[in-house]
């Protein structure tokens, strides 16, 4: 044969590739993200936004946002469905307030601890569960749920009752107030963030969709479906674990009622809403939803007042009724969610002023 | 042909699948050798998705066993199989259907890809220079199988023949000894087929990569396979080079002459 290379010579291209691969591509897209990287970081230091209100907010926002981008790697990249997620922050949450009471570990010996844990319980039933599809395997993470807060509930005295546990600190400087835990709140999100977009964007990210797509094809291209559901599961519930830790050592107090069922019904919503298998779709769904909750819970009272023939609690009723009324409609008009929009906007900018 | 003295890479040795009563394969034996284009063929139902899958690792028959160049293959999961240099495309085609034709054909890199989580989380430094090399790879199977225009696409919204194309490149991205085609051309124009074929005979003689072929277009069978074996009821009838399988009385009977 005459040619050198089975594939016609291609040339060096590598540098062309990698520039296709970047994220941020073009020079105002990286002085957009640099400044909103400024101003997240500057927040607690602008006057109107660093109420305390709003910083608590945030917070709770940034811890969200980690708890559900290990959901979405479950549920939206590799196609398993968890409803158990809060049983995992719990497990993270525990562990780390154990270990800093126990041990006196700080906060910053006890996070990563907290992660495996919960991703080695995130395993123990994720091996049942990697077998199961669809219905099944939402009800093993239920029994997770349930298990686990029964374990917390009935057999460790400490989980059962609630602890208070230390704040995070470095050096003399403690995070204890939510103007100063932003900061660390904000740095974990940020690093998360950035650490399942590039899980997501390279080998394991396409295996797990791959196995989401088609299992069969999967398998026959060499991907072993057992190790990457099992893989997906633990990182999953290795982000609920830095969550739990983070929370915890947040709020100074680690208790039961912090991870109920109901939180990991949220955390399904919020991903749905954001866009199953998309990293910012993730950030987008929790803000939403966070911001529609903080909606209700103002206008809740108040439609309450006007209207006295409504029983007492009749607002966090309606709390309810309003977010599981979005997710149907997302699911129904929007399954991409909101993730998709974003990149409708941003298609259409770059094409601006020529439309679609 | 040279071919036939690079000696077998594949054997298949007294095969024997069951579904229920139904008996798809009975006593199937035959090799493979290096770097040929073997044809199956037969009537609907004969039985050569069944030992396509056997081979692959996605049956498993109650009797007999698959060599692949002397090492017993017959229990291993399809993900193994597939490491040691198996490929396949699917008569129904199965694709990563929400990933571009670059992600399909990355995807399947998968198997060369042995950077640990914590390079991938990173991505900067290690997990990036693999991604790039991979890149290249795939790049040049893209250009080889000319979709350059569509490799960004998502799969899901090509026409049937684009995606068969993507299904090949695929398979090629595992960079295989062997691979085993079901059905390639089916349900295509007659462009793409000369395409499709043209393609299948450049990956067989300049990389020499071994063809199995369930093909039912007659005319492509006898112009490319260097030997076919034909199924009828699960049975192997005959097998020969294509004009001894031409002159056939029972290939004739069983399948050609049904037309
Ligand atoms: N998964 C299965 N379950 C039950 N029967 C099957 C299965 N796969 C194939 N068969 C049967 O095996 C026989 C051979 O099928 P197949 O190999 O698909 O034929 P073809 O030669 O057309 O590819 C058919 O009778 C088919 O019904
Ligand atoms: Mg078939």
């Amino acid at each position: 044969m005459a040619h050198t290379s089975f594939y016609p010579p291609s040339g060096i291209y590598s540098d062309s590739y990698r520039k296709d691969m970047r994220i941020v591509k073009t020079k105002t897209q990286w002085v957009l993200s640099i400044v909103s990287l400024i101003f997240l970081f500057a927040i607690p230091q602008i006057p109107f936004f660093n109420s305390p209100y709003l910083l608590r907010l945030l917070i709770g926002v940034g811890i969200t946002i980690i708890i559900c981008l290990g959901l979405n790697v479950l549920t939206g990249y590799c196609g398993q469905l968890n409803i158990g997620q809060s049983a995992f922050v719990m497990v993270g949450g525990f562990t780390s307030g154990l270990l800093n009471i126990h041990l006196g570990w700080p906060f910053w010996m006890c996070v990563i601890p907290a992660g495996i844990t919960s991703a080695v319980i995130g395993a123990i039933f994720g091996i049942p569960s990697v077998r199961l599809k669809g219905l099944y395997l939402a009800l093993t993470t239920l029994g997770a749920q349930i298990i686990l807060t029964w374990i917390a509930l009935f057999y460790i005295p400490l989980t059962a009752a609630g602890f208070s546990v230390g704040p995070i600190t470095i050096g003399t400087l403690v995070f204890n107030t939510p103007k100063k835990f932003y900061y660390v709140a904000m740095f974990f999100t940020v690093m998360m963030t950035f650490f399942a977009k590039n899980m997501m964007r390279t080998g394991p990210g396409r295996a797990f969709v791959a196995i989401r797509d088609n299992d069969i094809a999967a398998e026959a291209m060499g991907i072993d479906i057992f190790r990457y559901k099992l893989l997906a599961f633990m990182i999953c519930t290795f982000y609920a674990g830095v969550a739990g830790s983070l929370l915890v050592h947040y709020m100074m107090w680690a208790h039961l009622e912090s991870f109920t069922l109901q939180d990991s019904i949220w955390y399904v919503v919020m991903v749905i809403v954001g866009g199953l298998g998309s990293i910012e779709g993730t950030i987008f769904g929790v803000i939403f939803i966070t911001a529609l909750k903080e909606l209700i819970f103002v206008i809740g009272p108040m439609v309450e007042g006007k209207l006295p023939f409504l029983p007492i609690g009749a607002g966090s009723g309606l709390l309810l009724v309003i977010i599981g009324g979005v997710a149907i409609l997302f699911l129904i008009f929007e399954p991409r969610g909101l993730a998709h929009r974003w990149n409708l906007v941003k298609a259409y900018y770059r094409l601006w002023p020529f439309g679609y | 042909m040279e071919k036939g003295k690079n000696g077998p890479i594949l054997r298949c040795e007294n095969i024997g699948l069951r579904f229920g009563g139904v008996n798809a394969l009975v006593d199937i034996t035959f090799e493979v050798n290096k770097g040929e284009v073997l044809s199956i063929i037969g009537p609907n139902g004969a039985g050569k998705t069944c030992i396509i899958n056997t081979i692959t690792g996605f049956y498993h028959p109650w009797k007999g066993k698959v060599y692949l160049e002397g090492q017993e293959i017959t229990a291993l999961p399809p993900h193994k199989i597939c490491t040691l240099g198996i490929a396949r495309t699917f008569q129904n085609i199965e694709l990563f259907t929400g990933l571009s034709v670059l992600d399909n054909l990355l995807a399947a890199r998968h198997i060369y890809l042995k950077t640990n989580l914590l390079s991938n989380c990173l991505y900067f430094g290690f997990a990036q220079k693999r991604e790039i090399d991979e890149r290249k790879i795939v790049e040049d199977i893209i250009d080889f199988l000319e979709m350059e225009a569509i490799r960004k696409q998502e799969v899901k919204i090509l026409p049937y023949g684009q995606r068969k194309r993507v299904e090949l490149g695929r398979a090629l991205a595992l960079e295989p000894k062997i691979i085993l085609l079901d059905e390639p051309t089916a349900g295509m124009n007659l462009e793409e087929k000369e395409d499709m074929v043209r393609f299948i005979l450049d990956i067989n003689e300049e990389k020499g990569t071994t063809i199995i072929l369930v093909e039912h277009d007659m005319d492509i069978v006898m112009d490319i396979s260097d030997r076919i074996i034909v199924f009828d009821f699960g049975n192997k009838i005959a097998e020969g080079i294509p004009d001894e399988i031409k002159k056939d009385q029972r290939v004739i009977k069983a399948y050609l002459g049904e037309k």
